[in-house]
């Protein structure tokens, strides 16, 4: 207990002494939200409950895609691997902070929302918080693919290229009555769906359920192939 | 059989720890199992096997329930017929707890047997016998390319051995409790840029289970005046004060230094050798590799020279001497 909160002390400091991570992270999508839907009377929760999903898929990328890329290029991942600890302790560390770094930026969507006039009934908020959380797995999934699949260089380019294209495509920016005309099948669509639903604009839908589910499993084959690929070249 | 299983996993485990803590254990474990073997079962079959039956069926069963059998059966032979001729239990644990003492403290804390590595076409250990014995500062010198960070990196689990074996306190190194009493200071040092020196203390202190206090640490290693700054704003020389006073914050019985006085200027050198004599004094192990022989000369009671892989000479300094100047049969070793 003590190591974990050491961990994740440590990473919540070394992450908000950088602010060119922290600012956008936590301020980018309440930002978006009140440029692009802010004024919309189209969908307001929806839209609202969309753009901290964004949120959420921001720090899953970033802080895990990006954050692992960069991290297991340093030496001093390497020295921390000769501690008297299990490398489960620091990833648990990890997760813990950008689950902080995630309800922090949700968090901001949803104040800002709030100065709109927009908010959730108290009954809704626990399935919403339970969505969000939902379609987080995959995506930190696919973010621990990215960190161990790239080196860090290429990690920020591929993190931006999928994060706001994947969040449009999806339908997270637009709402449920005006989505994109693209796959259903795309993961943050299943999520929006579920998102939606938990909101209560939409049905819930046990197909969207199944779909995030496959590509959880997926994200997380693909995650574990990557890892022990990354494991094999600097630990074998 | 479970019983056998945990007390045998938990020796292994205790063997990891200081020595007063090791020798609590172990005096423990030797109660525990003369008080089942001795007195429960030599004992209780007594009766009905006679003393030598009893006997032979304890000695029998005690080497069955440990993986070295032969070595347990003629212990179990030894303190069982110490407590048929005393008639008192206290005999064999006194007489158990010793053996166990007296083992554990001779075995090596860290040792390769036979290893082989090799990285794509190149072979970066082949067939190297290397321990490190407790109270001993090893010094492990050769050339760039010798082998000498690959050995290191096996035996702290960051490598696996393509052959041979790599052991810590008798334990695999990739386990983390193989590394409880283990300390490191890496040939490569990168602190984390954002957190403050104090707050790396903090973080490697949290991985240890009884760990040196931070203010003893930063007052050891002349870090007073540093741990407000951050890791990214520290020089090369303070940064590796700072990885000397990581590697001490668990209160290691062994340590690791990886080329540690390299970029050391005189003063941050004299603190590095101080901590590793006192350490020695203590009854502590160093692994030390350098390219520093006036290091070697000063800390080392044992050398090995590796070169292309290979052990090529280990010894005293006196010994891999001889009558030349320490440089001179270094350089003899390694060209041949």
């Amino acid at each position: 207990m003590r190591l974990l909160a050491a961990e994740v002390r440590a990473s919540l400091l070394e992450l908000l002494r950088y602010p060119a991570y922290s600012i956008p992270t936590l301020l980018f999508p309440a930002t978006l939200y009140l440029v692009v839907a802010g004024r919309s009377r189209v969908d307001p929760a929806a839209r609202m409950v969309g753009f901290a999903a964004i949120a959420v898929l921001g720090v899953a990328f970033f802080q895990f895609g990006v954050g692992i890329a960069h991290e297991r290029s340093r030496p001093w991942e390497r020295y921390l691997r000769t501690l008297p600890a299990p490398p489960s302790a620091r990833v648990l560390g990890r997760v813990l902070s950008a689950l902080i770094f995630a309800c922090a930026s949700a968090g901001a969507v949803v104040l800002a929302a709030g100065a709109k006039g927009v908010a959730l009934p108290g009954s809704l908020l626990g399935a919403f918080a339970g969505a969000l959380l939902l379609g987080a797995v995959p995506f930190a999934l696919l973010g621990v693919s990215i960190g161990y699949a790239v080196p860090a260089r290429a990690a920020i380019p591929l993190a931006n290229l999928l994060y706001l294209p994947l969040a449009y495509l999806g339908g997270l920016w637009s709402g449920p009555r005006a989505p994109p005309h693209l796959p259903a099948a795309l993961p943050t669509r299943s999520w929006a769906d579920l998102v939606w639903a938990a909101a209560g604009e939409r049905a819930f839908s046990i197909s969207a359920l199944v779909a995030l589910a496959t590509w959880t499993g997926v994200f997380g084959l693909t995650a574990v192939w990557c890892y022990r690929r990354d494991e094999g070249e600097r630990f074998s | 059989m479970t019983a056998a299983l945990f007390a045998g996993a938990a020796r292994r485990v205790l063997c990891a720890r200081p020595p007063a803590a090791l020798a609590f254990a172990l005096t423990l474990r030797a109660t525990l199992e003369e008080l089942f073997w001795r007195g429960l079962v030599l004992a209780g079959f007594s009766l009905a096997l006679g003393a030598v039956g009893a006997l032979a069926l304890s000695s029998s069963a005690f080497g069955c329930m440990h993986r070295r059998r032969r070595l347990h059966l003629v212990t179990g032979l030894a303190f069982g017929g110490l407590y048929l001729v005393t008639g008192k239990l206290l005999a064999p644990i006194v007489a158990h707890a010793a053996y166990n003492v007296l083992v554990c403290s001779t075995l090596p804390v860290a040792e390769l047997r036979q290893v082989r590595k090799r990285f794509r076409s190149s072979v970066a250990l082949d067939d190297v016998d290397l321990e490190v014995r407790r109270g001993e500062v090893l010094a492990l010198v050769g050339p760039n390319g010798a082998g000498k960070s690959t050995a290191v990196s096996l035996l702290l689990g960051l490598r696996r051995p393509d052959a041979g074996t790599a052991k810590l306190y008798g334990l695999d190194p990739v386990r983390p409790e193989a590394r409880r009493a283990v300390g490191v200071v890496p040939q490569e040092i990168d602190l984390p840029p954002a957190l403050r020196v104090r707050e790396i203390v903090d973080l490697v202190r949290a991985h240890h289970a009884d760990p040196e206090p931070r203010p003893v640490l930063l007052e050891r290693f002349g870090l007073e005046r540093l741990a407000g700054r951050q890791g990214g704003g520290l020089s090369l020389g303070e940064r590796r004060r700072v990885a000397l006073a990581l590697a001490f914050a668990g209160r290691p019985e062994l340590i690791f230094l990886d080329e540690p006085s390299a970029g050391l200027d005189l003063e941050s050198r004299r603190t590095l050798w101080r901590a590793v004599r006192t350490h020695a004094d203590r009854g502590g192990a160093t692994l030390l590799t350098t390219h520093h022989l006036d290091e070697v000369r000063a800390l080392a009671d044992a050398v090995v020279v590796l070169a292309g892989g290979r052990v090529v000479a280990r010894g005293t300094v006196d010994e891999i001497r001889g009558s030349r100047q320490l440089e001179d049969a270094y350089l003899e070793l390694v060209r041949r």
